[in-house]
């Protein structure tokens, strides 16, 4: 008997060793290049009617290929739709050969992906996305990772290997960005948490070079109950970071907590000498503000900072000199207010102008964009301000407004689509008006819910004029606008609502990335150059390398309405 | 030797099959749509590739990286009535399908809603008609929110021009507050007059207006609309909605509520256990206590509900029903709602509206449940409310159905004070009394005892409180309330039966106490926390115990405790009642702690079927297992 049971055993491992498949090359074609996928590729040769087209060998000039961790590559291929290749292509072991024909539009290209932590599914109607952040370095060859459970990593983007994981923060890693001293790759940290702190670390090694607890500005409050997923966000935190050419950090340190029944918020901005962690100036200089602060711009330059004051519920105080709901513009150089504009409530339905993560500037800081959470969309010259007499700042307007998602009427219950995003390119603005304000109550999910807001859902492309170039409607809730260095490639990513309730009936088929090629003209204006679709929705916060050759995205994983687990937690790089 | 060559080959064969290469699989099925099309495959499957081919070629060769999906969007031109190939290599296998587009060019879709109920479907066959009639329902002299939505599905200028004309007797209330357009009056009713241009794909035309409908009858609105496209292409739409007016009660008869709960979980069913259509707010002096025991978060996060309120609504009637059900809760003589019950702005959207509002689609003959989130934003006074639910029909002003609830907010409970404040002299007197009086109890003690205590301790919790802890939230979740008669068995019947049988062997004061501190201990440790609130709880059950035992005289009498009927019956009477304050003790304390707010019935249930039937029945099963054990002390 126990031979047979030995023989049991080595059938069970000989069987499937001698069907081991051949690994099979795969070619497609994707933006500005040709795809090779074999393990261990030593060598490709791409033919077009016979013509050696690109030769590539590993280890001899790259002339522009990119090896992705030993079996993906990249060749700069400039390819025609309908034009047939041959792809040949070697490892160790064997050589292979393909026919492959150009198609209209280019794939996407996975990468890497990197697994994160093992975190609990938000579902339809409990918890939240775990809040994650993605950086990629100057130069396209790092991605910064902060996680939910305060991990910082770096992967190398070509080898897909972790080359720094460690836990900095005892809440979460909320925002990161990359500098350099000395040469020295280094990485500012801002995390959210009962300290709050900023960190400047070495990139390589996580070596702290200094740190910045903004707590002692802004307040700390205490910890919540233990299973609240929600108290991390009642702690101070980084809600913004950028990193200056010249190697400063500006960041907004935000908090805001309820004490009684009411909300409180301590909020300043800080510009910080990259190098020694002094501040240079900070906004307010001698107290903290008490509105909200939750995302701001600044300039390629980090000449002009473009910020908007908001609180949802009246604010439990005032400032003496700044108001709430105000667009203000400082001066990156000092913090000193250039201009402001005090955003007038739209009346009758709402009492107060409110922003999430809709403030945006232009690269050279000349135009100003801001989406509202009662739909309205407003764009300004910075330099048009003028002085008022009585008023301490001067002053500047919109140029012009548009009234995309303000509230539509059902009965006389209205019904709002906030701008929750705005972007800014160089001839074009950019909304995106994730759903709408009322939520889906019905438990079942095999009826579509109501959409009463014709904005729902939107990317919206204006032109500097105030013109609509574009617009592309997505079946999901599409969140965040992304932008590349050139302003060429813009991507946003398909979640849920965020609202518990409203991911009832929600579609989960539209989870992952839509890319744009802004550039394009002709009946290609606002056509997707190509959708990326993943298990999970992806969390709001991405990232576009500088170049635009990379798109990192968080994945989450997600409990659909029967239960059942969607996605995991992982970060995907592609291209 | 036949067996042993089947099983080989049975294993050969489940080799292989673990790692055959994939062979096909069933169809897909493909919808095209104005941007695309959407491919649907019979069971989530994970993708390599996607490939669409047409005439002009491959149009799509898209690397999937293995996701899972069952659905998925491709984006790509097509051409009206071409032939399509879809290739899709999944790790099951690859899937060919090969469809015709349909015979539409889809350049825009066109939408006349009366009343306005919902943005159709961008993919919404209807809208892509040349012409269309649809019915409509609105209630007498109710005002209907209506729109005419135009929205172009491909890029490149487009006027749009057309009218939508209202019949006499239907009057325009709100007029459009479109640029260009014109409203014009005659004896056959009101035509709005209306020019665009749409030059983008998925731009829209959106041009809502408000009528007010007269008594019963039937009235038809129609819209007809031109686009005319830079090369002079014309495409004329025309659509027409017959609307019947009907009385408030007839439709109100086609939507029934079956059923209302208040609290209710976060899915909308019934929290039976506790007291309906009341809101038990802690004073703050409870909040403090719940606090030092670790119990109440330091803060109170008023941006999530307080509870839920759930609604079983069905639909009669032959055709889908949208609704927005609105809920707020008023002041019992006034129309205000209090500040404490307005509901967080992420619920509003910022709006000044001061209820909750949520959406939801009535399939015909069904029943849908719908939740609703209670806020409670502050602490609001104690006394009545009013709880006012609307359901109105999308579109429409005046509710269709209005039912009033009654809120009860309490807040203090005297009883619950009562208990809590004995369970805390006990507990501290028990607790100061034990850590006085440690030698000398330990003192009293034989090792030996000391051993079977803990054994006995260890089996209440493997018998009582593992199985709880296992099985308590399924049987919570399929019996609810009832669970008791199930948990009850464990927690209960067979506690008690070891704990009299352990009292029988060693029968001294003292006894109960170690076995209720082990059975604490393992309980801590095994499933964690060991809160403040326990020694609450822990400590009262341990003075009623002991003093039940006591006054039974089993512990007094020792050695000379007669286990006649008599007797026994009279300790059934001293445990059940011991064992009912202890029930009352923990629900109280509950409530005071845990700001749950049980119901009367539910109360009285646990201490029936817990305290007075279990546990009595308990003390005789407990007699007869304690008369097969023997002790040999010596």
């Amino acid at each position: 008997m126990r031979r047979v049971l030995l023989c049991m055993l080595v059938l069970l491992f000989v069987v499937p060793g001698c069907m081991k498949k051949e690994a099979r090359m795969q070619a497609y074609f994707v933006r500005g290049g040709l795809a090779v996928e074999l393990p261990g590729i030593t060598t490709a040769t791409v033919l077009s009617e016979g013509t050696v087209v690109f030769r590539w060998q590993k280890g001899v000039e790259d002339k522009g290929a990119v090896l992705f961790g030993g079996d993906k590559l990249f060749l700069p291929v400039e390819w025609s739709a309908g034009e047939k290749y041959s792809v040949e292509a070697r490892n160790r072991d064997s050589r292979s050969a393909v026919e492959v024909t150009a198609p209209l539009k280019p794939s996407p290209m996975l990468i890497h992906r990197v697994q994160l932590e093992d975190v609990i599914p938000f579902s339809i109607d409990q918890g939240t996305a775990p809040d994650t952040f993605v950086k990629f370095s100057g130069d396209n060859r790092y991605l910064a990772i902060g996680s939910f459970h305060g991990y910082l990593r770096v992967v190398d983007v070509k080898t897909g290997r972790v080359i720094l994981s460690k836990k900095i923060a005892e809440g979460m890693v909320k925002r990161i960005g990359w500098g350099k001293i000395d040469g020295q790759r280094v990485l500012y940290a801002g995390e959210q948490s009962p300290d709050g702190y900023i960190y400047c670390l070495d990139a390589m090694t996580g070596t702290e070079l200094w740190k910045y607890r903004l707590a002692d500005d802004i307040e700390t409050s205490r910890p919540e109950r233990e299973n609240d997923r929600y108290a991390v966000y009642k702690f101070p935190g980084v809600y913004r970071l950028k990193v200056l050419p010249g190697g400063d950090v500006v960041i907004v340190g935000t908090h805001g907590w309820d004490i009684e029944g009411r909300r409180r918020y301590r909020c300043m901005v800080y510009r910080f000498d990259g190098r020694t962690g002094r501040i240079k100036w900070r906004w307010p200089a001698d107290r903290t503000l008490p509105y909200g602060l939750t995302w701001f711009d600044i300039s390629d330059d980090g000449g002009r900072l473009l910020l908007l004051t908001s609180t949802w519920r009246p604010p439990g105080q005032s400032d003496p000199v700044y108001e709430n709901g105000t667009l203000y513009c400082l001066s990156g150089d000092t913090g000193a207010v250039l201009w402001e504009y005090r955003v007038p409530p739209l009346r009758p339905y709402y009492e107060r102008a409110t922003a999430w993560q809709g403030v945006a500037l232009s690269a050279d800081g000349r135009y100003a964009v801001i989406g509202l959470n009662d739909g309205r969309g407003m764009f300004f010259d910075t330099r048009r301000a003028v002085s008022v007499k009585g008023r301490r700042f001067p002053q500047n307007s919109p140029l012009w407004v548009k009234e995309i998602g303000t509230p539509v009427l059902i009965g006389d219950i209205p019904v709002s689509s906030p701008v929750s995003y705005a972007g800014a390119g160089r001839e074009e603005v950019y909304f995106v008006l994730p759903g709408t304000s009322i939520p889906s109550g019905a438990v079942k999910g095999k009826v579509r819910k109501p959409a009463p807001h014709p904005a729902a859902g939107q990317l919206y492309a204006f032109g500097l004029d105030g013109r609509l170039r574009w617009k592309w409607k997505s079946y999901g809730s599409m969140q965040g606008i992304y932008l590349s260095g050139d302003s060429r490639w813009l991507f946003t990513v398909n979640a849920l609502a965020g609202m518990a309730g409203s991911r009832r009936g929600g579609r989960t088929s539209t989870f992952g990335v839509t890319l744009f090629d802004t550039s394009g003209r002709g009946p290609e204006t606002g056509k997707p150059v190509y959708l990326y679709p993943t298990e999970g929705p992806v969390f709001f916060m991405a990232d576009i390398s500088e170049d635009g050759r990379y798109i990192a995205l968080v994945e989450v994983p997600f409990a659909d309405e029967n239960g059942i687990q969607k996605g995991s937690y992982r970060v995907h790089i592609i291209h | 030797m036949a067996g042993i060559l089947i099983l080989l080959a049975g294993t050969g064969v489940t080799a292989w099959y673990f790692h055959a290469s994939p062979g096909a699989v069933r169809g897909a099925d493909v919808e095209f749509v104005p941007d695309g099309a959407w491919l649907t495959l019979p069971y989530p499957a994970r993708l390599r590739h996607v490939r669409v081919e047409g005439r002009e070629g491959v149009i799509v060769s898209r690397k999937s990286g293995g996701v899972e999906k069952e659905r998925l969007w491709l984006v790509f031109d097509w051409e009206a009535g071409r032939d399509y190939t879809f290739t899709v290599s999944t790790e099951e296998g690859t899937i060919v399908v090969e469809k015709s587009a349909p015979a539409h060019d889809y350049t825009a879709g066109v939408q006349l809603s009366v009343p306005f109920t919902s943005m159709a479907g961008l993919t919404s066959p209807a809208i892509f008609e040349k012409q269309t009639a649809a019915p409509g329902t609105a209630i007498e002299n109710n005002e209907l929110t209506s729109a005419l939505i135009v929205t172009a599905y491909r890029q490149g200028e487009r006027t749009v021009t057309g009218r939508v004309i209202i019949p006499a007797g239907v009057k325009l209330t709100a007029f459009p507050q479109n640029r260009d357009t014109k409203t014009t009056y005659d004896e056959r009713g009101t035509v709005i007059h209306f020019r665009t241009t749409l030059s983008v794909a998925y731009e829209r035309f959106y041009m809502p207006f408000s009528i007010r409908m007269p008594d019963k009858g039937e009235y038809r609105l129609r819209a007809e609309v031109t686009l005319r496209g830079a090369d002079g292409r014309e495409s004329l739409f025309s659509r027409a909605v017959t609307v019947k007016v009907v009385g408030k009660e007839s439709l109100a008869d086609t939507i029934r509520l079956i059923r209302v709960s208040m609290p209710a979980g976060i899915q909308g069913i019934a929290l039976r256990q506790y007291a309906a259509d009341t809101l038990y707010i802690q004073p703050r002096v409870f909040k403090k206590l719940g606090r030092f025991f670790g119990i109440e978060p330091k803060y109170i996060d008023y941006t999530h509900p307080f509870t839920y309120q759930g609604l079983v609504l069905e639909n009669t009637g032959t055709g889908s029903i949208a609704l927005l059900i609105n809920s707020a809760v008023y002041y019992r003589d006034r129309d205000i709602v209090p500040a404490a019950f307005r509901p967080p702005d992420s619920m509003t959207g910022g709006t000044k509206d001061a209820a909750v509002t949520v959406t939801a689609v009535l399939p015909p003959g069904e029943k849908t449940r719908v939740v609703l989130p209670v806020y409670v934003t502050s602490d609001p006074l104690p006394g009545e409310y009013r709880r006012v639910v609307r359901l109105i029909m999308m579109g429409t002003v005046s509710p269709v159905a209005e039912y009033e609830f009654p809120l009860y907010v309490t807040s203090m409970n005297l009883t619950a004070w009562t208990f809590t404040l004995i369970a805390v002299f006990l507990s501290l007197t028990a607790t100061l009394v034990f850590i006085i009086r440690f030698k000398k109890i330990v003192a009293r003690m034989k090792v030996r005892w000391l051993v079977i205590i803990s054994l006995y301790g260890a089996m209440t919790f493997v018998v009582s409180n593992v199985p709880v802890r296992i099985f308590g939230s399924f049987v919570s979740a399929v019996m609810g309330p009832f669970s008791v008669f199930i948990t009850g068995f464990f927690s209960s019947l067979l506690y008690w039966t070891l704990l009299v049988s352990l009292v029988r062997l060693l029968p001294r004061p003292g006894t109960v106490t170690f076995a209720t501190l082990v059975r604490y201990m393992l309980n801590g440790i095994m499933f964690g926390g060991f809160q403040l609130a326990d020694i609450l709880f822990t400590g009262t059950g341990i003075v009623a115990k002991e003093a039940a035992f006591y006054v039974s005289g089993l512990t007094r009498r020792g050695e000379g405790f007669k286990w006649n009927t008599g007797s026994v019956l009279y300790l059934a009477v001293c445990l059940s009642l011991a064992d009912a304050f202890i029930t009352l003790t923990g629900l109280y304390l509950h409530m005071v702690l845990y700001r749950l707010y049980f119901a009367d019935w539910y109360i009285y249930l646990n201490v029936i079927i817990n305290s007075l039937l279990y546990t009595s029945a308990a003390t005789f099963t407990g007699r007869r297992f304690s008369d097969r054990l023997k002790w040999e002390d010596g």
